[in-house]
């Protein structure tokens, strides 16, 4: 089993935009979240909901493209 | 009692009220307070010229303030990873800058450069701002002004005075600038342009927000779906319903 670390530091040497990626997610949670809601409280759970969701879909592609890569 | 007629005329005899000011609003989704939007074209010019300024102008400030910063720490991100070049408008035909589009969702961003790309194209040879901030690349053949092009020697560590040929009263440029950032920047052009086009893109929608307000979440939808339904399903008489209703 890989630590949590070593396995982000492996995939930070491996894809440089795995690093880079996390502001931009975070920026576009908010502005997701901002142009569906008005309060601020419900402005913040739907950033967080918003990044959880690209969080996934964004890393399962970054794995079918890893295995992929793998595999050819 | 008062007639038809009397009734008539007394009401022509009132004075007409004046007509209710015309109020653009939107329904916030969580609680459906009313949103002024006030001048929604307006506020979504001020948003397209700088993030969150639309916001600001319909009095949702700290919306505004937050979009402002996240937007422009994203945008300003960019141009520090790609060194200020990565923003630039140019349209020939071997080096179109199709990244600009998404980049001009920033009007902030998108008027200067276009300003640039006009003025060292135009009579002058020159970057209307001398420092080249947003100014495009140079490319083989191209004339610019004596004064740029020292300016450019001084300044750019990849550039030379061999690199310009003496063409009375220009410089002519021999080389391909584009290539010289490449090389620099390496990985960081793509990265500062990606920022900075994620940082447009995001502003469109913000652009939108200020201009009809905030969408409403799918979940309403599915919301007022499943209430419709539920009305359907109470009004329509069930098999059992039915059947009990028939007369023995």
């Amino acid at each position: 089993m890989i630590p949590s670390p070593l396995l982000f530091a492996l995939l930070l040497d491996q894809v440089p935009l795995l690093l880079f990626s996390l502001p931009l997610i975070a920026a576009a949670s908010f502005v997701f979240a901002a142009t569906h809601h008005e309060s601020p409280t419900a402005i913040w759970w739907a950033t967080v909901e918003w990044a959880v969701w690209l969080v996934g879909i964004l890393g399962l592609v970054l794995l079918a493209v890893i295995l992929f890569g793998r595999l050819i | 009692m008062l007639s038809r007629n009397d009734a008539l005329a007394k009401r022509k005899e009132r004075p007409a009220l004046p007509a209710p000011a015309r109020r653009i609003v939107a329904v916030s989704p969580d609680d459906g307070a009313a949103i002024d939007l006030k001048q929604p074209e307006l506020a979504a010019v001020l948003a397209w010229l700088v993030p969150g300024l639309g916001h600001l102008y319909q009095g949702r400030t700290r919306k505004g303030a937050i979009s402002m910063g996240v937007v422009m720490v994203i945008f300003l991100a960019g141009m520090w990873l790609g060194s200020g070049r990565v923003v630039y408008a140019s349209w020939r035909p071997d080096d179109t800058r199709w990244w600009f589009v998404p980049q001009a969702g920033l009007g902030v961003v998108a008027i200067p450069a276009v300003i640039q790309s006009m003025a060292i194209n135009g009579p002058s040879r020159e970057p209307f701002w001398a420092g080249g901030l947003m100014a495009p690349p140079l490319h083989d053949g191209q004339l610019v002004s004596r004064r740029y092009a020292e300016r450019l020697i001084q300044t750019d560590p990849y550039l030379e005075d061999g690199d310009f040929f003496d063409r009375p009263p220009y410089r002519q440029f021999r080389a391909d600038q584009i290539s010289m950032w490449h090389h620099e920047l390496g990985r960081f052009f793509e990265l500062g342009t990606l920022y900075t086009v994620v940082a447009g893109m995001l502003n469109l929608l913000l652009i939108y927000d200020a201009w009809a307000g905030p969408m409403h979440p799918p979940k309403d939808k599915h919301k007022k779906n499943s209430d419709e339904s539920a009305e359907e399903a109470a009004e329509a008489p069930t098999e059992a319903n039915a059947e009990s209703k028939q007369p023995d």
